[in-house]
C-alpha cells in the first residue's frame, strides 16, 4: 500500500504519472522540485522509512545506462544495468540499498523512453554481437509491475532488438503481463534464492520459495528462459544442510532444460554500507556474523566463505551442467 | 512498549500551558535559556516566536536532555490558512522557509492522525493566505535544528488554525490559543503513541546504561575502549539473544584490555543461528 506520493512538478501531465495516481485516489500527494529533496537528506532513517515507504514519482535526466559490475555477467561480454527504479518492496536484510540510500522510499523514473533511448546508443556504441541489460541492480525488477507497468513497456522493445539481452532479475510472483504475452527470446527472468528457513529470517515480505518455485514453472510453461540467482549465500551454523535442502527442493521442480543460467554470489558489501546498516540494525544476527573486513570490503571470514562458496558450487554441479554456472568467484 | 523521549517546543505560553497540564508537565526555573516544563521522559520548552527563536530554544533543550539520541520532538503552534476552520489541525508533509529559500519534507513513517499539508514559515505573521499552506513563524527555525539531534522521522510540526480569511489574525489571543490547543491533547496523545511505536526498535536496540556502569565500576575503560566494549556487547547480545552479558571468570582479569581481549573471543566462538530451531 501507498499512502504518501511525491510528485515532481514538471510531471504533473506525464501520462504514466497519471495512470499512477489515479490507482492511489487516497494517498497524500506532495509537490517537489526534484526528487533529491527528498531522497537525499542527510537526517532519514531506512530501517524507520520502510515501515511506510512513499512512492517518488521523477525524472531521470542522465546516467540511463551504466557499466555493470564486474563479476555480474551471466555470459556476455558487454554487461550494462538500468534502474528504472531505485529501492525495493521487499525487505532483505543484506541488500546492499539500505547502505547505499539514506531514504526507503520507492523512486520511480518515469520517462521510460530516455531509458530506451539510452539502451539503443549503448547497443550501437558496443559494435556487433550481443550486449546484456540488467533491470534488477537498484530495484526488483516486477515486484511494483502492476505500478510501473517497466515489464509491458520495455519487452516489447527489447523483442525487437535480438542482440540486446534483458535480465529481469526478481523475487517476485507478479507474472501475470509476462504469462499474457508471448515469451521473449532475449530475455531472462532471473529468480533470487535463498533457502527457506535463512529467507525467513532475512527477507522479509519477500514471497516463499515455494511461491517463487510456482511462479518459475509457470513461466516455463510458458517458455520463458529462467535464471537462478544464489546470491548472495548466507552462512548459519549448519549451512550445508540448508542449502543441500533448498537445491534439491529447487531442483525436483525445475529441469535444467529450463534454465537459461545459474549464478553463485558470496555475501559482500563495501565497508561504509555495512557501517551504515550495522547502525540501522545492531540487533541483527547477520551482521553479527564472522565477518572481516578486506580491501574495503566486509564479507565473510576467507576460509568460511571459501567453504560456503566451494561447497554450494558442488552441490549445484550435480544439477546443473557448468555452461550455465556463473559463479561469482570470492577472494 | 518502551516509553518514548519526546521534547515539545511551543511559541507561546498559551501554546504551553493545556500540554504542559495534559501530560503532566512541572515548570522549572533554568538559570538561563527558555522557560521549561518537564516529566519523567517528556519536556516543553517555550521558545518565543520567530524561527531562529524555535531553532534557538531546540538546541537549547537537546542540551538539557544531554542530546539523547531517537527522542520525539514535537513542534506545536498556531497557523494561519485561508479556508480551513479555526481550531482545525494539521501536521506538516512540506515544510518552506519563504526567505531563506529552502524545503523540507518531513517523512512521513507513520500515518498522521491529522491531514499532512504544507506548512510555510515566514518572518512576520500573514494577513493573507494565497495558497492553500499553513502560514506560520517557526516550522522551518524548529524543523532545521531538531533534525541535528534526531531523525526526521520523529520530528513533526502541528499546527492548530488560529485564523483564517474570515477570521483574521488581530483576533487571537491566549484564552482562545488554550482552547484550540486544548481540543487536541488527545491526537497528539496518539502521534506520540504512533511515533513511540515506530522507533520502538531503536530504543529496544540500545545496551542499557547500568550494563555499560556495571563494567565501568570493575575497571577503567578508555573513550575508544568503551566503544569497543559497546560493539562487543552488542554483538554478543545479538549473537546469544539473551540480556545476560556477564561472566564471573572476568572478575579475574586485571584491566579492561584484558577484559575487551577475552570477550572477543568468547563472542567470536558463538554460533551463528539466523534460524532459530
Amino acid at each position: 500500500m501507498i499512502d504518501v506520493i511525491y510528485i515532481e512538478r514538471e510531471l504533473d501531465d506525464h501520462p504514466r504519472v497519471r495512470a499512477i495516481l489515479e490507482r492511489y485516489p487516497q494517498a497524500t500527494r506532495v509537490p517537489c522540485n526534484r526528487y533529491t529533496e527528498v531522497f537525499n537528506p542527510k537526517s532519514q532513517n531506512f530501517r524507520l522509512q520502510k515501515s511506510r515507504p512513499a512512492l517518488i514519482l521523477a525524472r531521470k535526466h542522465d546516467g540511463f545506462v551504466l557499466d555493470a559490475p564486474a563479476n555480474y555477467a551471466i555470459g556476455g561480454t558487454r554487461n550494462h544495468y538500468f534502474s528504472h527504479m531505485l529501492n525495493c518492496v521487499y525487505d532483505c536484510r543484506y541488500c546492499f540499498l539500505q547502505g547505499m540510500y539514506r531514504s526507503a522510499h520507492y523512486v520511480l523514473f518515469v520517462n521510460y523512453e530516455d531509458f530506451a533511448s539510452a539502451i539503443d546508443a549503448a547497443l550501437a556504441s558496443s559494435g556487433p554481437g550481443c550486449a546484456w541489460f540488467f533491470s534488477g541492480y537498484d530495484c526488483d525488477s516486477l515486484a511494483l509491475e502492476p505500478v510501473t507497468g517497466f515489464a509491458e513497456h520495455f519487452l516489447p522493445f527489447f523483442a525487437a532488438r535480438p542482440n540486446a539481452w534483458l535480465e529481469l532479475r526478481t523475487k517476485s510472483t507478479q507474472i501475470r503481463g509476462l504469462l499474457g504475452r508471448a515469451p521473449v527470446a532475449n530475455c531472462v527472468v532471473a529468480f533470487s534464492l535463498t533457502p527457506e528457513r535463512i529467507a525467513h529470517a532475512v527477507e522479509h515480505r519477500a514471497p516463499s520459495m515455494e511461491k517463487r518455485l510456482d511462479a518459475m514453472l509457470r513461466l516455463a510453461e510458458k517458455g520463458w528462459r529462467l535464471g537462478l540467482r544464489f546470491d548472495p549465500l548466507l552462512y548459519q551454523q549448519g549451512y550445508r544442510e540448508h542449502y543441500r535442502q533448498m537445491f534439491q527442493q529447487v531442483f525436483q521442480r525445475l529441469s535444467c532444460a529450463q534454465l537459461h543460467s545459474v549464478s553463485l554470489g558470496s555475501f559482500r558489501l563495501p565497508r561504509s554500507f555495512f557501517r551504515t546498516l550495522q547502525r540501522l540494525y545492531p540487533d541483527e544476527i547477520l551482521f553479527a556474523g564472522p565477518l572481516e573486513e578486506h580491501a574495503g570490503m566486509v564479507s565473510y571470514q576467507k576460509d568460511l566463505e571459501r567453504q560456503l562458496f566451494d561447497f554450494c558450487a558442488n552441490e549445484l554441479l550435480q544439477y546443473i551442467p557448468e555452461e550455465i554456472f556463473f559463479p561469482c568467484q570470492p577472494r | 512498549m518502551i516509553h518514548p523521549w519526546v521534547n515539545f517546543v511551543v511559541a507561546l505560553p498559551a501554546e504551553a500551558k493545556p500540554i504542559a497540564s495534559y501530560f503532566e508537565l512541572r515548570r522549572t526555573t533554568p538559570d538561563s535559556g527558555f522557560p521549561l516544563y518537564r516529566g519523567e521522559r517528556i519536556s516543553l520548552v517555550i521558545s518565543g516566536s520567530g524561527k531562529v527563536a524555535a531553532a534557538a530554544a531546540v538546541g537549547w533543550l537537546a542540551a538539557h536532555t544531554q542530546g539523547r539520541t531517537n527522542t520525539i520532538w514535537i513542534n506545536v503552534g498556531i497557523a494561519g490558512h485561508r479556508e480551513r476552520p479555526l481550531g482545525d489541525a494539521v501536521m506538516a508533509h512540506t515544510i518552506v522557509d519563504r526567505a531563506a529559500e529552502r524545503t523540507w519534507y518531513p517523512p512521513l513513517a507513520i500515518q498522521p492522525p491529522v491531514d499532512s499539508i504544507t506548512v510555510k514559515t515566514l518572518d512576520q505573521p500573514a494577513t493573507e493566505y494565497p495558497t492553500d499552506e499553513a502560514f506560520e513563524m517557526e516550522a522551518s527555525g524548529f524543523y532545521s535544528s531538531a533534525c541535528r539531534f534526531s531523525t526526521g522521522e520523529l520530528v513533526h510540526c502541528f499546527k492548530v488554525i488560529s485564523d483564517n480569511r474570515q477570521n483574521p489574525v488581530h483576533g487571537i489571543n491566549a484564552r482562545l490559543v488554550y482552547q484550540w490547543i486544548g481540543e487536541h491533547l488527545d491526537t497528539l496523545s496518539l502521534l506520540i503513541g504512533r511515533l513511540g511505536a515506530l522507533a520502538e526498535p531503536l530504543y529496544a536496540s540500545e545496551l542499557p546504561p547500568e550494563l555499560l556502569d556495571h563494567y565501568r565500576h570493575h575497571w577503567r575503560f578508555s573513550s575508544t575502549q568503551q566503544n569497543q566494549l559497546r560493539q562487543i556487547l552488542t554483538r554478543w547480545r545479538t549473537l546469544a539473544q539473551s540480556d545476560l552479558l556477564w561472566l564471573p571468570e572476568l572478575r579475574k582479569l586485571p584491566d579492561a584490555k584484558a577484559v575487551i581481549a577475552y570477550l572477543k573471543e568468547y563472542v567470536g566462538a558463538l554460533p551463528v543461528k539466523l534460524v532459530r530451531s
